[in-house]
């Protein structure tokens, strides 16, 4: 018997949702403000307590749903959003490269998203 | 409206409490989100020591001491006897709230007072004795010719002795006779006697100082330069270094020098070197970067590297402060501050800029008086205002603390906070602006 009636472990799980957009965006944002000053963020909270809350929100959200017995269907991929993604992030290491030689940067640039593309090909189009 | 789970339906009664509890926690989020932006644009910097714990590496006050410079590791404080600690920040902040946790049982009515001031936290060092003339200076008056060796003003027995040296007028500094009471009076030269300690010569391209009837030899030009001008150095030929035989010890820069080699900025002190940590360090020390002379890997090599010259180091040896009032110079010697006399002796320790010091900052405090907080019955707080302090040059805080009985401290804590005013927004804009250009601005 679960420890709590059904429709409160649904309103639990929605709200975990609404928590993991929160620190979803907190986390981006915070990513991007200290990737172009460092430390203005982790000067104040550090990331390893904000990735901390974001892995515990969602076992959360995982344990929540799993007891409350929501079976979601598999979404397809947004390709905006990837490609948003994929953006933010090449910006955010280009960046950290910037004081090194422009070409040497674009090299680990491109062998870094090379990388990326291949590690995310085997771990998660290998079923496919 | 917004719902990020639209495909898990709920029902209209539970929809309603899920709404109200999600429009709460968009607004602590929010709230959060200011809290934060508060924290990054008005900083706090904190600082404390719990003499329940003095080892901790949570303190990061260095050694609480009563005034007289005894430590206060067990958090006795006597009564009407001073606390004193420093604390270095690099920014302006508004006030200062300082707590003190007292062990509950020496709680009694006691009345307990702070005050605070501001400087550079050599220059708050105890007043030593005034220094005289650097060694090696070649001195004039009336006709009498002076070398300082050893600390020790040594006069020139007769004209005919400075020329028999080999010394020409020009070597000569002309100073009034009050500037030579400075310096002990040592027994005079003499022709027989030949040259003291501390007479310098140029040799082949070499400059040397007499060190106990030995030539050190400078490692560098700039070395020589960074002590003693070029007219104060004998020209000899090579075969002097017959009579007075050279040692493999080599002389360098003068303490306070700033030297750099690569990416580097040292401070010279004795046979060290201190590692400036970071740009701010270098510039809220009040140096001046038109003062570091760039060095070779033979000249820094003489040197061993001492531990990193943070924002908590005070000035070491040989760092000349000049106080803006009445252009007194002051020379950093052993943990103390000592008068340079005169213009004339601080020219002949300061081969570079000074450090610009007010010396009437220095009688300036901040008061209050702690009372006990309501949200704890052992402690006691107050707040100090720093917006008087907002343009003295040094970013050391000296905090002062007195109890008219004597007083068992637990645990001290310094919070320095900015008020939320539009000048305060706008150096933290000012800021933001300034790491950006550092961050991404082409270095020319």
């Amino acid at each position: 018997m679960p420890l709590l009636p059904k429709t409160k472990l649904l309103i639990g799980y929605k709200l975990l949702g609404d928590t993991l957009f929160l620190f979803s965006l907190f986390f981006i944002l915070a990513l991007i403000a200290d990737g172009l000053i460092p430390g203005i963020v982790t000067n104040h909270i550090s990331f390893l307590k904000m990735i901390f809350v974001l892995s515990l929100n969602l076992i959360a959200l995982q344990v929540v749903g799993h007891l409350a017995e929501i079976k979601i269907a598999t979404i397809r991929q947004n390709k905006k959003t990837i490609i948003t993604l994929i953006a933010i992030g090449t910006l955010l290491i280009f960046n950290s490269l910037l004081k090194l030689n422009l070409y040497l940067a674009f090299f680990i640039l491109l062998l870094t998203l090379f990388s990326s593309y291949f590690l995310y090909k085997n771990i998660f189009l290998k079923e496919k | 409206m917004f719902d990020l789970t639209q495909e898990v339906p709920l029902e209209k009664k539970d929809l309603k409490t899920y709404r109200r509890i999600q429009v709460f926690l968009y607004l602590v989020a929010l709230t959060l989100a200011l809290f934060l932006f508060y924290l990054i644009a008005f900083p706090h910097k904190n600082f404390s020591f719990n003499f329940l714990l003095p080892s901790s590496n949570k303190n990061n006050i260095s050694e609480p001491a009563l005034k007289d410079g005894t430590n206060l590791t067990d958090g006795t404080l006597p009564g009407n006897t001073t606390l004193s600690l420093n604390t270095d920040i690099s920014s302006d902040y508004s006030k200062a709230v300082f707590t003190l946790n007292l062990n509950s049982a020496s709680i009694k009515s006691t009345t307990l007072s702070a005050s605070i001031r501001r400087s550079y936290q050599a220059f708050m060092y105890d007043p030593g004795a005034p220094i005289g003339w650097r060694n090696g200076s070649l001195l004039k008056n009336d006709n009498a010719y002076y070398i300082v060796s050893a600390s020790k003003l040594r006069k020139f027995s007769e004209s005919a002795t400075v020329l028999f040296l080999g010394y020409a007028e020009n070597n000569f500094k002309e100073v009034p006779k009050s500037d030579l009471v400075y310096n002990e009076v040592g027994k005079d030269i003499t022709a027989e006697e030949s040259y003291p300690s501390d007479a310098l010569f140029h040799i082949a391209d070499n400059y040397y100082i007499l060190d106990s009837g030995h030539l050190k030899k400078f490692v560098s030009d700039q070395a020589y330069l960074s002590k003693y001008d070029t007219s104060q150095a004998l020209v000899k030929d090579p075969s002097f270094l017959g009579n007075y035989p050279a040692t493999d010890d080599l002389a360098g820069f003068s303490d306070g020098t700033l030297i750099a080699n690569a990416d580097s900025v040292f401070i010279v002190n004795g046979d060290k070197i201190l590692p400036i940590d970071n740009p701010q360090t270098f510039e809220s020390k009040g140096y001046n970067w038109n003062d570091v002379l760039n060095v070779g890997e033979d000249e820094i090599a003489i040197y061993q590297k001492d531990k990193l010259f943070n924002i908590k180091s005070p000035h070491p040896n040989g760092t000349v402060f000049k106080a803006v009032e009445k252009s007194d110079f002051y020379l950093i010697n052993s943990t103390q501050k000592h008068l340079l006399p005169s213009a004339n002796i601080a020219d002949s320790w300061l081969k570079k800029s000074a450090i610009t010091v007010s010396a009437k900052n220095l009688d300036v405090y901040a008061n209050c008086d702690l009372k006990n907080t309501f949200w704890h019955p052992s402690s006691y707080s107050c707040s100090l205002p720093l917006d008087q302090f907002a343009l003295f040059p040094g970013f050391t805080f000296e905090l002062n603390v007195k109890a008219n009985s004597n007083i068992q401290i637990d645990s001290l804590n310094v919070d320095y906070q900015k008020n939320i005013t539009k000048s305060n927004f706008k150096s933290f804009l000012l800021g933001l602006y300034n790491s950006i250009k550092v961050n991404y601005a082409p270095t020319s």
